[in-house]
């Protein structure tokens, strides 16, 4: 799997022109993982392997 | 959340991400709710934001150094410490706010690489042995005891532990 963290920090401006800081955590994943997969209903489910992409925002 | 594939490009150093009107909801407190979960509360958005992570230094590799599957110990990998830049905006989907900015990491952590744990890890703690390496401060994802190799063990201080809601960081 990879994976970015990053902690960030800027600036930003809304529609009235107020001014902010910004500190944000974003992670990104890529790759195979080990997920639920619905199964024989009723909340049911099983274990899977999978890829994907994932964001944390 | 998840998103596709291609919304990320890798090279041997960098990898961008770029995403376009997601759906995401500023969450104002978290826990959010009278049971403290997640699912109360927050104004429905969208978000936008091109970020690209850059690789520094030398990788570090890191061992299991604990064989419980829920130990923040259990997992392997190699990785570098990471600067970032990019650019965002968001808005309330009631038309109410709206922002758009740009950050950078400035100074702050980041790192990027590859990474298993869980099931992928299996049996490597068995097959290398436990290392016991000397306490790093500051670690976010790597965990004491799992530095084997050091780029400059850079201060990286302050740090949020875990999702810090968008409320509290726009003022």
């Amino acid at each position: 799997m990879g994976y970015t963290p990053g902690y960030t920090l800027g600036t930003a401006t809304d529609n009235v022109g107020k001014l902010y800081q910004v500190i944000t955590d974003i992670r990104v994943y890529q790759g195979d993982y080990i997920g639920a997969l619905p199964t024989f209903g009723g909340g049911g489910s099983t274990s899977t392997k999978a890829h994907g992409t994932f964001v944390e925002i | 959340m998840q998103v596709p594939d291609d919304a990320i490009k890798i090279t041997d150093d960098t990898l961008t991400i770029s995403l376009t009107n997601v759906a995401d909801v500023d969450q104002f407190q978290f826990p959010g709710g009278a049971a403290n979960n997640l699912g109360i509360g927050g104004v429905p958005a969208t978000a936008s934001f091109n970020i690209t992570y850059t690789k520094s230094g030398m990788p570090r590799h890191v061992r299991p150094t604990s064989a419980d599957p829920l130990s923040p110990f259990n997992w392997a990998g190699e990785m570098w410490m990471a600067t970032n830049s990019g650019t965002f905006s968001l808005a309330y989907n009631d038309g109410s706010f709206s922002a758009q900015g740009s950050f950078s990491s400035s100074g702050n952590f980041g790192e990027m690489g590859t990474e298993r744990n869980g099931s992928f890890v299996r049996g490597e703690m068995e097959t290398e042995g436990p290392m016991l390496l000397p306490f790093a401060q500051n670690q976010t994802s790597s965990t004491t005891a799992q530095w084997t190799e050091s780029v400059g063990r850079a201060i990286n201080s302050p740090k949020f532990k875990g999702r810090v809601p968008l409320k509290l960081l726009v003022h």
